[in-house]
């Protein structure tokens, strides 16, 4: 050939512009979307799913929200917790009290308690959340520790969060102070 | 003739080739030539330099994949109510160039690790986890966060829109400057390793 | 045969199935105070899916459904390879079994598992063999072989052979419906106290299998008791002569009277109630539409049967009741007088508080009541009451509580504050009097109660009571007064006082995921609703915390339906379909292939979708896995 160094610069240049040409095309096209998923065919029609129980039809109670048993209903909407720091009443004293905000991805386990950040007895001040309860100190003995005890650890076996979801069945449950406020004491 | 001195030959040529003056062709031609080829190789370098900051490559290795990638996926980076989500070179891979490539060469070791199984399993993992942890700690804590403020901006956010101790927290500690992100949002995309001694807040 | 008291003692704690963390929280708390307060303590949890007990977990293992059998079998090698058997235990104290295989699946008779089965009609049964035999038996369950099998990290399978077998570890072994609501659930409970009498890491402080059932007072109620439909009480069963002779000596009823033909289970009583073998039914505390395997094949069917008659005794309006023809109003636990047992042999009693409202009335009420209006003219044989006639024309009431043993306590025996309904109705302490007939079966056998009074002083006592003490470690010599002095141990429950070592195998489960229905479903609970949530749905608190079930899924498989969280979905079997939505975050981190769906709900009846297969062995419902798949709706 006539220009050998031309020939090779040029051979570079385009062996070059090839290779990432096509190591371009083919990680491009690895992350190419998937067409749309076909729905569902030839499922049986749900029974219409009353938020709202209305007794008759063979239903005696609201828990199955007015489907049959042997039926299927639409489900009630996953329901949103409530996340508003309000403080709500406890059924009695001793009543683990509800947590009044979203938990969602604390971590609570043998590395690291999330919980703890803000309601350790330290660090309560610094985030005006309410410290743990002075129980929280108490071993099996019922004697007090300096620290909080480790069978307190896992503060979501007792403390849970609230939704928004509205209750099916009345509830008739008075507390101790209101059976107490009554003439004579109530029964 | 030997295949050694056939290589020797041809090694020789073209050495004096690449040596010697241009016979052909012009000044003007030879820039401009080397200047479209530079851009082609620059185009063709970052691309490379890109494929390598995508999850995808990410999490093709299964130690990132069945560990940390795995953990994100319950995490508000991952799915949340705008869809607007993180993958792993938003946090994990400075923006600026020069820390871009400082981080790719640090990742040499990550190569390594990978042919000799350092966290080939998930116990392994856990046992460099607290490690591995503090790595990202210490250079977020260096830059202030900046990740995390390539998207989170203090001045864009509407508190009002947050949960009331989200915008108390906010305002009394990243708003005054005084703490940074990563002092509070460990954990945040991936599960915290052992904290005894690690302060959090 | 151990005591809650070993979870201050143990080194090590090995969670087989068993979600403590939310079932048995109270537990929890001091198996979580053991292990943080002492750190060379090692807690391993597994299952098939990622919960909330793994927190604490040291050695972390989700493994793929059924291959717990393997694990076990698998330590049980790496127990004899590496030397650690303890010779001197096993020589004296045990003997080698190996057991029958290829037993079947617990399904109707005519299921083409059940007819090709080997050993469908003797599952118990099995062949003495000696220690080398044994060994070879486990020896193809290697290492390799279990990470191959159950996909789990060949280093966590690794620590968790070493809790066995270091001599110097005192491990604890606890287990509840992962291992006992499976097909082959008698075979895992046997495998893991093989494990524990290889090494003789049994009925001593800290070494202990504990299975944590008696938590609803199953092993007071159903177990110690008798109300099995093999049983009598004190472990007896009515398949024995000598055993049903000593029944009708302590009920005062002429032998010949206790039916020698076991009753159905649970299992088998849907069937029957379908079949029409079985026509009158009473259900008594529980809501079997809701927790029974196959409802739309099996439960719906036989309660709504017009052959049948159903009568459903409950204090709540459960979908059980709205399927029964009569409903009777129940009273509850602290609105009468009784007593239950917990799974560390505790016996507790308690004295009714309030009284129950408008007409409910007690089981037991209910039962003595009904037994009024039967004669023995006109429901036992004639040729019974010919040989005893001073029986006739008596009613069963008469006969069974009014007979000189069960009367002889009076009121004035009550204590003084207390209301008791049942024995001011028929005029005699009623609970004093049936709880010491019935302690006539165990005292001196083994299953020795204190007297009925000491239990109303007490906070619950450990049987067996002898001499006023309590026993908090059976078998073993010094803490159980039932093994002589020298003996070491004893299992006496034995004729020969050995413990039984078994060599069983692995066998798949009766339903695994296949093409079409490709996933995994894991039933089961949550921690803010106990069971079938007839009381829990209806407590604001607990409701509002976790109000209707979902179908916790691996988020990439998921998205691989083309569903996403709170998308509504039917989750599809075989046997019938339930409308759930997805959850692909919480408390329960599902692996790719598995989902899980609590039964809490009466709204989702995830039952519908369950498999009627049970272990043929123990006749309980295996849960935990059948296959389903799960479609966007």
């Amino acid at each position: 050939m006539r220009n050998k160094p031309l020939a090779v610069a040029a051979g570079l240049v385009l062996l070059l512009s090839v290779l990432v040409f096509v190591a371009g095309w083919m990680f491009g096209r690895l992350g190419a979307r998937h067409g749309p998923v076909p729905a569902a065919a030839g499922a049986p029609v749900p029974v219409d799913a009353r938020a709202v129980f209305v007794p008759g039809g063979g239903q005696i109670d609201a828990l199955r929200r007015g489907v049959p048993v042997d039926q299927e209903g639409h489900p009630p909407p996953l329901a949103r917790v409530e996340n508003a720091d309000l403080r709500r009443v406890r059924a009695y004293p001793m009543q683990p009290p509800t947590i009044p905000h979203a938990i969602d991805g604390y971590q609570v386990d043998k590395n690291s308690n999330r919980c703890m950040l803000c309601h350790a007895r330290a660090n309560a001040a610094t985030f005006q959340a309410p410290p743990v309860s002075v129980t929280h100190y108490m071993d099996r003995d019922d004697q007090f520790l300096a620290t909080i005890s480790p069978r307190r650890y896992f503060c979501n076996q007792c403390h849970v969060v609230q939704t928004d979801a509205p209750t099916l069945v009345a509830n008739g449950f008075r507390d101790i102070d209101s059976v107490l406020a009554q003439p004579g004491g109530g029964q | 003739m030997s295949l050694v001195a056939r290589v020797r030959a041809h090694a020789l040529a073209l050495w004096r080739t690449l040596r010697a003056p241009s016979r052909h062709y012009s000044l003007g031609f030879l820039t401009v030539a080397g200047f479209v080829a530079g851009v082609l190789f620059w185009g063709g370098f970052n691309t490379a330099l890109e494929a390598t900051n995508t999850e995808r490559f990410c999490t093709g290795c299964h130690e990132m994949r069945d560990n940390v990638f795995e953990e994100l996926k319950g995490t508000i980076h991952y799915s949340n109510r705008s869809g607007v989500r993180a993958t792993c070179p938003d946090c994990h891979v400075p923006h600026d160039w020069t820390d871009k490539i400082a981080r790719k060469m640090q990742a040499s070791k990550e190569v390594w690790g990978k042919i000799f199984g350092s966290i080939d399993t998930r116990e392994e993992f856990l046992d460099h986890r607290l490690v591995l942890a503090t790595h990202e700690w210490a250079r977020l804590k260096a830059n202030d966060s900046l990740e995390c403020r390539n998207c989170h901006d203090y001045d864009s956010m509407d508190l009002t829109r947050q949960s009331p101790r989200a915008a108390q927290v906010h305002k009394l500690w990243l708003g005054t400057g005084e703490k940074t992100c990563i002092d509070c949002h460990k954990g945040i995309a991936h599960r915290l390793p052992d904290m005894s001694g690690v302060p959090q807040g | 045969m151990g005591c809650y008291d070993d979870i201050e003692a143990a080194d090590a704690f090995v969670l087989w199935g068993s979600n403590m963390a939310e079932m048995h929280p109270i537990l929890w708390t001091r198996v979580t105070d053991r292990r943080l307060s002492h750190p060379h303590v090692r807690v391993a949890v597994l299952s098939t899916f990622e919960h909330r007990s793994f927190e604490l977990a040291d050695i972390p293992v989700v493994f793929r459904p059924q291959t717990d059998l393997v694990i076990l079998n698998c330590i049980a090698n790496h127990i004899i390879r590496t030397g650690r058997v303890n010779r001197a235990f096993v020589d004296r104290h045990t003997t080698f079994k190996r057991g029958h295989d290829d037993i079947g699946y617990g399904l109707r008779a005519d299921h083409p598992l059940e007819r090709k089965a080997r050993h469908a009609a003797d599952p118990n049964g099995g062949a003495p063999i000696d220690f080398e035999a044994f060994a070879r038996f486990v020896a193809p369950y290697t290492l390799d072989r279990a990470v191959e099998m159950t996909g789990v990290e060949r280093g966590w399978l690794e620590k968790l052979a070493e809790l066995y077998a270091d001599p110097k570890v005192r491990v604890m072994s606890f287990w509840t419906m992962g291992f006992n609501q499976h097909t082959r659930g008698t075979w895992a409970n046997n495998m893991v106290y093989n494990i524990h009498l290889l090494t003789g890491k049994i009925a001593t402080p800290g070494n202990s299998p504990f299975s944590l059932t008696g938590q609803p007072s199953a092993c007071g109620t159903a177990r110690e008791v008798g109300t099995f439909s093999h049983r009598l009480p004190a472990d007896m069963v009515v398949t024995d002569p000598a055993h049903r002779r000593h029944a009708e000596e302590i009920w005062k009823v002429p032998h010949g009277i206790v039916n020698p033909v076991p009753g159905y289970h649970a299992v088998e009583q849907n069937r029957a109630l379908k079949d029409g073998r079985l026509n009158a039914y009473w259900v008594m505390v529980n809501n079997n539409m809701q927790a029974a395997a196959n409802l739309l094949q099996e439960t719906w069917p036989g309660y709504r049967n017009p052959d049948n008659f159903i009568v459903v005794s409950d204090a709540y309006p459960t979908v059980t009741a709205q399927a029964a023809d009569l409903i009777l109003p129940a009273a509850m636990w602290v609105e009468k007088e009784g007593a239950y047992g917990n799974a560390e042999r505790r016996t507790q009693f308690w004295h009714q508080l309030v009284k129950a409202p408008g007409q409910a009335r007690s089981d037991l009420w209910q039962l003595m009541e009904f037994s009024r209006r039967f004669t023995t003219d006109e429901c036992w044989p004639a040729e019974i009451l010919a040989a005893h006639p001073q029986y006739r024309g008596r009613t069963l009431f008469d006969v069974l509580y009014r007979n000189g043993n069960v009367d002889r306590f009076p009121l004035s025996d009550i204590e003084a504050g207390y209301d008791n309904d049942e024995s001011q109705a028929f005029g005699f302490y009623v609970q004093k009097g049936l709880f010491e007939e019935y302690a006539a079966f165990g005292r001196g056998h083994g299953h020795d109660l204190a007297p009925f009074d000491a239990y109303h002083e007490a906070r619950g006592i450990r049987w067996p009571v002898v001499d006023g003490r309590e026993t908090r470690w059976r078998y073993r010599e010094g803490a159980d007064p039932y093994v002589p002095a020298g003996a070491g141990f004893r299992f006496y429950g034995n004729p020969d006082g050995r413990a039984v070592i078994w060599a069983l195998p692995y066998e798949p489960p009766a339903e695994s995921p296949d093409a079409e229905y490709d996933m995994w479903l894991v039933t089961g609970r949550v921690l803010e609703h106990w069971h079938s949530g007839s009381m829990t749905m209806r407590v604001p608190e607990l409701y509002k915390a976790f109000p209707a079930a979902v179908v916790f899924m691996n988020a990439d498989d998921a998205r691989a339906r083309g569903v996403k969280r709170g998308d509504e979905v039917r989750v599809v079997s075989r046997r019938g379909e339930m409308r759930s939505r997805v959850e692909t975050r919480g408390r329960n981190r599902m692996p790719p292939g598995v989902v899980f769906v609590p039964w809490f709900d009466a709204g989702q009846l995830i039952n519908k979708v369950t498999l009627d297969a049970t272990d043929p062995i123990s006749k309980q419902t295996d849960y935990k896995k059948c296959a389903v798949k799960i479609v966007a709706a």
